[in-house]
């Protein structure tokens, strides 16, 4: 009886098993794609959560560098001037490209108060630059993951099967936050002006 | 296509440039204290781990001791935040993990805190720890001394806000809780009954390719795991089905009793939690650094 189910539907059992294979295996890709596009939007709110600890700090470190290093309008400006930038943005490009223009501005001003003696004593101040430190160090590891997740995104988009299904649900590469240009150097103070 | 495999390793390595690991992180040690240096006596090892370990027992918190030769010119920063992802310090759910990360020849050290007690060791209170504890003992030579007292001010902060469900760290979770596995269990013997019954054999194979399709599409394994499981499933159920309604068939013509059956079924996906030290814990790069 057994016998005869299996040889009566033998090319019927074989179709039916590809298709269920190949349906499976394309749902379960979908929901791959999906799963990972979703891990990628929670890490980047993760790395603008660690950015917008930065931005927190920022006025407490005007606050107390300001009084003190009074010639050094110019860095202020060009720090106001990158908040605002990013406030602006909307996409990650700019909000990346913003943070990154920050980032060297706030490295420029914690140089040039390494020239104040009088700050670098003060425990305010200390303090002030072990959170930065932290924070930094915080959104650089945020950051890694986040890349770590796109990286992972794109290569499975690119790859062979998995680029054809990618293409037919429309799941797109996404971009990398790269260190933009000239911030991952620290910037150098000239002090024969 | 094996072409494009091998072009794939390539375009990676132009991205993770940045990222390259100089210093070779060793593999997820069973203790909490892991010196590669041999600056510490193996009493105040084991002193050290006592302390971790019953604090960890109480707590469930993890305080990892690494002691490493040298930073091979990579950051601190960067090298405890590689030993912190591959080790998993801290329990999985709550992150709760320390490390303590002392580069001998930089001279450098760094608490690198978990996600889950930035709240209690903030950056701060590390970085106190390291320039008025840590700094000074071992810029007299007294490592053991410095590392003591670090663990002390650490377990300090720790203690008083945090609040730890009894017994949490004596019941070691693994993958599957008991619970699920009764219930598996039973759903087992009732797929048994029923399969054993019936006397055609294919059922079986329906049942595992249904389980088997569940896991692939819920459970967020690879596909190639998922497939093998898929078919292993269709194959391990056609193989009971095919062996209860046999025996079903002979107990139930010979009149006799119905066997115990409950064959080797491995637990399928069962993640490592908590051997030896570390339980999983993940970190956001928080905590600070020093030198000595």
């Amino acid at each position: 009886m057994e016998q005869n189910f299996w040889q009566r539907n033998k090319t019927l059992v074989i179709v039916l098993v590809v298709v269920i294979v190949l349906a499976f295996w394309v749902i379960s890709k979908y929901n791959f794609f999906v799963n990972q596009n979703e891990a990628i939007t929670g890490q980047w709110a993760q790395v603008e959560n660690q950015l917008q600890r930065r931005f927190d700090l920022i006025p407490n470190v005007i606050n107390t560098v300001k009084g003190i290093t009074k010639q050094e309008q110019e860095v202020f400006g060009a720090l106001a001037e990158a908040r605002t930038r990013y406030a602006g943005a909307v996409t990650t490009d700019q909000k990346a490209t913003a943070a990154g223009q920050v980032e060297s501005s706030l490295g420029r001003l914690l140089l040039i108060a390494e020239n104040y003696p009088e700050l670098k004593s003060s425990q305010s101040f200390r303090d002030l630059t072990t959170e930065l430190e932290g924070t930094e160090n915080r959104i650089a590891v945020e950051r890694m993951k986040y890349n770590d997740l796109v990286k992972s995104l794109n290569a499975s988009v690119k790859r062979f099967p998995n680029s054809i299904l990618a293409s037919i649900f429309g799941v797109a590469e996404r971009s990398y936050f790269e260190i933009a240009e000239g911030t991952e150097v620290v910037p150098k103070v000239d002090f024969s002006e | 296509m094996k072409k494009l495999f091998l072009l794939i390793p390539v375009f990676l390595l132009f991205f993770s440039m940045r990222i390259v690991f100089a210093f070779d992180i060793p593999d997820k040690p069973q203790n909490f204290v892991n010196d590669y240096t041999n600056t510490l006596s193996s009493e105040d090892r084991t002193s050290l781990e006592n302390k971790i370990s019953n604090f960890e027992k109480q707590t469930s918190n993890e305080i990892a001791v690494v002691i490493i030769p040298s930073l091979d010119g990579d950051t601190v920063e960067n090298i405890a935040q590689n030993i912190f992802t591959k080790w998993g310090i801290g329990k999985k759910n709550k992150n709760n993990g320390v490390l303590l990360l002392i580069a001998m020849t930089e001279r450098k050290t760094r608490i690198h805190t978990g996600y889950g007690v930035e709240g209690n060791l903030t950056d701060l209170v590390t970085s106190y720890i390291q320039s008025e504890i840590i700094t000074p003992a071992f810029r007299e030579g007294n490592y053991y001394a410095g590392i003591d007292r670090a663990l002390d001010e650490m377990i300090n902060s720790f203690s008083g806000s945090d609040i730890v469900p009894e017994n949490y760290s004596t019941t070691k979770k693994s993958g599957i809780s008991f619970e699920f596995f009764i219930f598996g269990f039973f759903v087992l013997q009732w797929l048994v009954a029923i399969l054993g019954r019936s006397k055609s054999w294919w059922g079986g194979g329906i049942v595992g390719a249904i389980i088997g399709g569940m896991i692939w599409l819920f459970g967020s394994l690879s596909v190639v795991f998922s497939l093998f499981l898929f078919f292993l499933l269709i194959v391990f159920g056609l193989g009971l089905d095919f062996f209860v309604s046999r025996t079903y068939q002979k107990v139930k013509n010979s009149g006799g009793h119905f066997p115990w059956w409950i064959g080797g079924r491995g637990s399928s996906g069962g993640r490592f939690g908590g051997f030896g030290g570390f339980g999983g814990g993940s970190s956001g790069g928080g905590g600070s650094s020093g030198s000595w």
